[in-house]
């Protein structure tokens, strides 16, 4: 198989590996699969290493393979029941009870408290490899939690996209349907409710495997919360949301025992939901895998797992562990320490990474070896270096070969199953052993092919699909509006600065020298407002750092106003609400914050003679983020999620509108209309708000001030008017309360924002301009002031709206 | 003897916090030596409490107050009897090799009080005095009383100077303490010695029994406001036998039992979180008094 997918590409055929690769690249970056390297000291996210020439795993092999995880997994459920239960294996002498008792992940809180259906391992993993006489073994078990399987499933969606072809040629188990099955798998523990909720509970953005973590819940299509989302009220767990309090059924935890709980576990966890044991004791959640569980990555115990065998069920162990030699038992120490160099040696509890990593020790690891054996003998198992599989990979030339390991993933629970997925990883350099994406390795596709007999039947071993009524929605987590709030401002923030700033550099371009400096003033003014200045800053060319103004506006990164700053945080936001965002608009947020980010590591712009190049970043971040916003209309689901990407985008545009108008109008020469200057600005301000085509086509003539002031807040149909944008937060937030458009019922925000939008719509303008023939002291007083408090007015309800929605202090429990 | 015991503990924080979950450990437990008749508790602001019993037996409420407040007050009731102490301990010419010996069939059930825990280290002068208290071939209570008399003679109760947090190493280099610390110590020395030993949290009666004119010389009782912590050791005769070396004496009808554990990590009497404020302000009252109050059942 693997000759016949290689000489298709020497000979010329479609498969064209190299072409692979680097499409390939390029999906991997947009799809943005990164991996959190912890030698990173930025501990920024690093774009997977991604090898197209899939590994095969025949139809055989994988048939017995399967037959020895399901078989491991249900002594391990069997092992963690009995545990925290009656402790038979304990008292029988089975398993020595101090390798239980000792290890910080045996749970005393959980000894005696009944799980549903007694499953502890909901979902476990295992990494294979084959031993020296070619004889498959396990050499670690994943049963607290696991990770690897969105990279497995990225994998195959990748090269699917870069190389749909082969794909299809393959007659390959289909993986597409894992999320759902994990999801309806997940969904049956949970306890006396015809309509569990689950979430995934994880540790943060921070964590190594948050890319992991947000892209899973987003294809389960399951809220993924931290510890600070869930609450715990009367022995019930319950999400925080833009609603008010939704009970938990079940959670798929991605977070250890030791920080679930800092009642019950470690007080200094941040991570964990306070009181959570009182739910797990009560039974009214199910904790997936079970608090407890993380006790079977003790490897020294996984080393009594044929003994369980015969124990539990009277069998022989058809998948052995890797063979360990235990160091806290001295006879076993004694060898090792005389043959350091052909062990591995590896911590007992350390959920470590790199079971691989090992060459030929060097004197220094020799010595620390010794000393730590010596120190803490118990705290070691001394393991093989198994030969690792060699694949084959696309190198720069010609065909290389590179370590790799594979990992299995299973479900548990009454009848255990293999899900068709498994995720190789390889080493990057040549002859290396260092597999894991934390320490840079790469990933591949895993093709596990359908046996001869299995090729016509149907492909899933899952039980039959519920049908029923959709579920409740779960109304949107707290956090995640929050989110989706700023990125909507963010954005729009980002839009007005760039246009602003293009306008004026546009506007200095088209016309004539001979205009005095102060001509500007105005509108240079109003750049100062909208990106957040004193009016006054660009006067007193007092820019930080001596830069250019496109330099500091466009891509200064110490400036939070910068459309860099905007940009930047528009992406944290989003990275931190992966699950809620989809990944067509991730994309493209992405590609905006890297497009920026390359003009920042290049020169610094130069505001006259670098004109060209910067006007060329202003249209491509324009252009961007017309994408986005076209984007994320076509693929958010019109839910809470995007009332509030709406509603943040709206009030900061209504913001920027009343600012920019103001500032530009405050310092409009009303009685010298005929000066050039003034339509100048005027129409530069229509430019600015991107409506000068709808001005011309409502009014057809130049631009006076009070058109201007009409359009720009009263136009219902303008989308940058305030009167439009208030509109729209309206509609969003009726949808959001639920009260939709009946105003009478309206409280909070939502009143708040039918108020402002009939002082707006019938706002008499007429009255708010100076008389003909008024002192020019009191010219535009009026309006300057009424539109300086529909300023403040408007951050009001935008404090109003995240108080209501966001900041809760939630007492209604939601039924 | 019959004991009311009222204990109040009140948080006060500097400014309002919100979401608080509590652990209350402050119900005595139910042993051969004492019965509980009565119990309940308390919190102000009001809310639901439930309850649990532990891993050790331990009785455990909950409290989750999701709303703003700005302090949370726990009161907590009972009415407990407690029985005297045997007159004779059994086996008590055992030598510490006998017992050792003895224990080892019960080596898994014992696990848990024989090895170092959270806060009780085998720190270096921990293994020198217990083989200086507990050589092979020594009697094993007699060893234990000398023990208890030791720490008792050569630390120094005083509040104040040691936290939560002390460890028995730091202790040792001090010699100044509270009872927790005195515990701490004595279980170190014993486990080091491979005697099963564990923490014992309640409280102790510390008025004197009979008017003073009776009886000057009686000697106060030392406890933290009789909130009280002390040891108890298994016996090779299958019993826990209590000593307070805070007190230099064994535990008797004026001790009264909360709860047990491998030291005090496992039977705080109130553990919690809250989300706000940084400072908070603790305030304890306890008061033993004998017999039953006529206060009112809850």
């Amino acid at each position: 198989m693997y000759r016949q997918l290689r000489s298709e590409a020497t000979a010329g055929h479609p498969v064209n590996w190299k072409e692979t690769s680097r499409r390939s690249r390029s999906v991997m970056r947009d799809l943005d699969v990164t991996f959190n390297a912890y030698q990173d000291e930025a501990g920024r996210e690093n774009i997977l290493p991604f090898d197209p020439f899939p590994r095969i795993i025949d139809a055989e092999t994988w048939d017995q393979l399967s037959r020895g995880l399901v078989q491991r997994i249900r002594l391990w459920n069997e092992f963690l029941r009995d545990i925290h239960d009656s402790q038979e294996v304990l008292r029988s002498d089975i398993v020595p009870f101090d390798l239980v008792f000792d290890d910080p992940r045996y749970q005393r809180g959980a000894v005696g408290v009944k799980v549903p259906e007694d499953t502890y391992i909901h979902f476990a993993a295992f990494d294979l490899a084959r031993d020296a006489a070619g004889k498959w073994v396990v050499i670690d078990d994943f049963l607290g939690h696991t990770t690897g399987v969105t990279y497995a499933l990225q994998a195959r969606n990748v090269l699917s996209q870069s190389a749909p072809e082969i794909i299809e040629a393959a007659g390959l188990q289909p993986v597409r349907q894992f999320p759902t099955e994990l999801l309806e798998h997940l969904r049956g523990f949970a306890h006396g409710t015809a309509e569990p909720r689950v979430v995934l509970l994880a540790p943060g953005p921070f964590n190594s495997a948050y890319y992991e973590h947000s892209s899973l819940a987003r294809q389960m299509g399951i809220p993924l919360v931290h510890g600070g989302d869930l609450i715990v009220l009367n022995s019930r767990c319950f999400l925080k949301t833009i609603g008010g309090l939704e009970p938990i059924d079940v959670i798929y935890r991605r977070v250890d025992d030791a920080f679930i709980d800092p009642v019950a576990f470690r007080a200094d966890s941040f991570l964990g939901v306070p009181g959570l044991m009182t739910c797990v004791r009560k039974g009214t959640v199910t904790i997936a895998n079970a608090i407890g569980s993380g006790l079977g990555e003790n490897r020294a115990i996984a080393s009594y797992l044929s003994r369980m065998a015969r124990f539990y069920a009277n069998e022989a162990l058809i998948l052995p562990t890797v063979e360990r030699r235990l160091c806290g038992d001295q006879d076993q120490l004694d060898e090792v320490v005389s043959h350091l160099d052909h062990y591995l040696l590896r911590r007992l509890r350390e959920r470590s990474v790199d079971a691989h990593a090992s060459g030929p020790l060097t004197h220094r690891e020799a010595t620390v070896s010794r000393e730590q054996l010596e120190r803490e003998p118990g705290e070691f198992v001394a393991e093989p270096k198994l030969p690792l599989t060699l694949l084959p990979t696309v190198g720069e030339a010609d065909w290389e070969s590179r370590h790799a390991g594979l990992r299995c993933f299973v479900f548990g629970g009454q009848r255990p199953r293999v899900f068709p997925l498994a995720l190789t990883r390889f080493a990057l350099l040549a002859g290396s052993r260092i597999i894991s994406s934390g320490r840079g390795g790469g990933i591949k596709d895993t093709w596990i092919l359908r046996g001869a007999e299995a090729k016509n039947a149907t492909p899933s071993t899952a039980g039959p699909v519920l049908i029923g009524p959709p579920q409740r929605r779960l109304r949107l987590g707290s956090r995640i509006a929050d989110s989706l709030f700023w990125m909507g401002r963010y954005k729009a923030r980002a839009e007005t600065t760039t246009r602003v700033l293009k306008v004026l550099q546009e506007v200095q371009l088209e016309n004539p020298s001979f205009l005095r400096a102060e001509a500007w003033a105005p509108l240079w003014e109003a750049l100062a407002r909208a990106t957040g200045h004193d009016c006054n800053f660009f006067e007193r060319s007092a820019l930080p750092r001596q830069q250019s103004v496109s330099q500091y506006l466009l891509l200064d990164r110490q400036n939070p106003g910068s459309v860099l700053g905007c940009v930047s945080r528009l992406r944290e936001n989003a990275r931190a609400t992966r699950e809620a965002v989809p990944p067509e608009v991730w994309a493209v947020i992405n590609q905006l914050w890297q497009t920026l980010e390359k003009s920042a590591q290049g020169p610094p712009l130069n505001d006259e003679t670098g004109l060209p190049a910067i006007q060329g970043i202003e249209q491509t971040v324009l252009d961007l983020i017309d994408q986005l916003s076209g984007t994320a209309a076509k693929n958010m689901l019109r839910g809470d999620a995007w009332e509030f990407w709406t509603l943040g985008r709206h009030v900061e545009r209504a913001l920027t509108t009343t600012l920019v108008t103001r500032q530009v109008l405050l310092r409009q020469p009303l009685e010298i209309r005929d000066e050039i200057g003034s339509h100048v600005s005027l129409d530069a301000l229509l430019r600015m708000l991107a409506c000068q085509y709808a001005y011309r086509s409502l009014y057809q003539t130049r631009p006076t001030s009070r058109n201007v002031v009409a359009l720009v807040l009263q136009d219902p149909a303008l989308p940058r008017s305030v009167l439009h944008c208030l509109d729209a937060m309206q509609l969003s937030l009726g949808r959001v309360t639920g009260t939709g458009s009946r105003r009478s019922s309206a409280a909070g925000p939502l009143r708040t924002c039918a108020q402002l939008i009939g002082e707006v719509e019938f706002a008499d303008l007429e009255a708010l301009f100076p008389q003909t023939g008024s002192p020019v002291s009191s010219r535009s007083l009026f309006l300057d002031a009424w539109l300086e408090d529909l300023a403040s007015r408007l951050m009001r309800l935008a404090t109003e709206i995240t108080d209501q929605h966001l900041h809760h202090q939630a007492f209604n429990i939601l039924r | 003897m019959l004991f009311h015991i009222e204990h109040i503990t009140e948080y006060r924080y500097s400014e309002t916090v919100t979401e608080s979950f509590s652990e209350i450990r402050l119900r005595p437990r139910d042993s051969p030596r004492q019965r509980v008749s009565r119990h309940y508790s308390r919190v102000e602001p009001a809310a639901v409490v439930e309850s649990y019993t532990d891993y050790f037996g331990n009785f455990v409420e909950t409290v989750s107050i999701p709303f703003r407040h700005q302090s949370l007050a726990v009161t907590s009731i009972c009415d407990v009897e407690t029985k005297p102490l045997l007159a004779e301990f059994p086996l008590s010419e055992l030598t510490v090799a006998d017992a050792q010996q003895l224990y080892s069939s019960l080596r898994r059930e014992l696990h848990d009080f024989l090895r170092p825990s959270h806060f009780v280290q085998f720190a270096p002068g921990v293994s020198e005095l217990a083989a200086e208290f507990f050589p092979p071939s020594a009697p094993v209570t007699e060893s234990l009383s000398s023990l208890n008399e030791y720490l008792f003679q050569h630390l120094r109760y005083r509040p104040g100077v040691t936290d939560c947090a002390t460890t028995v190493t730091e202790f040792l280099s001090t010699r100044e303490g509270v009872c927790q610390d005195f515990a701490h110590l004595m279980i170190s020395i014993c486990r080091a010695a491979g005697l099963p030993a564990r923490y014992v949290s309640g409280y102790i009666e510390t008025d004197p029994i009979v008017a003073k004119d009776d009886d000057r010389d009686a000697p106060e009782l030392i406890g933290a406001t009789a909130s009280h912590a002390w040891v108890e050791v298994y016996s090779p005769a299958g019993v826990w036998i209590g000593y307070d070396p805070t007190n230099n004496i064994l535990e008797g009808e004026r001790h009264v039992q909360i709860g047990i554990g491998r030291d005090y990590e496992d039977v705080p009497p109130l553990k919690g979180v809250y989300k706000g404020s940084h400072s908070q302000a603790l305030n304890v009252q306890v008061r033993v008094t004998r017999g039953e109050s006529a206060a009112p059942r809850n």
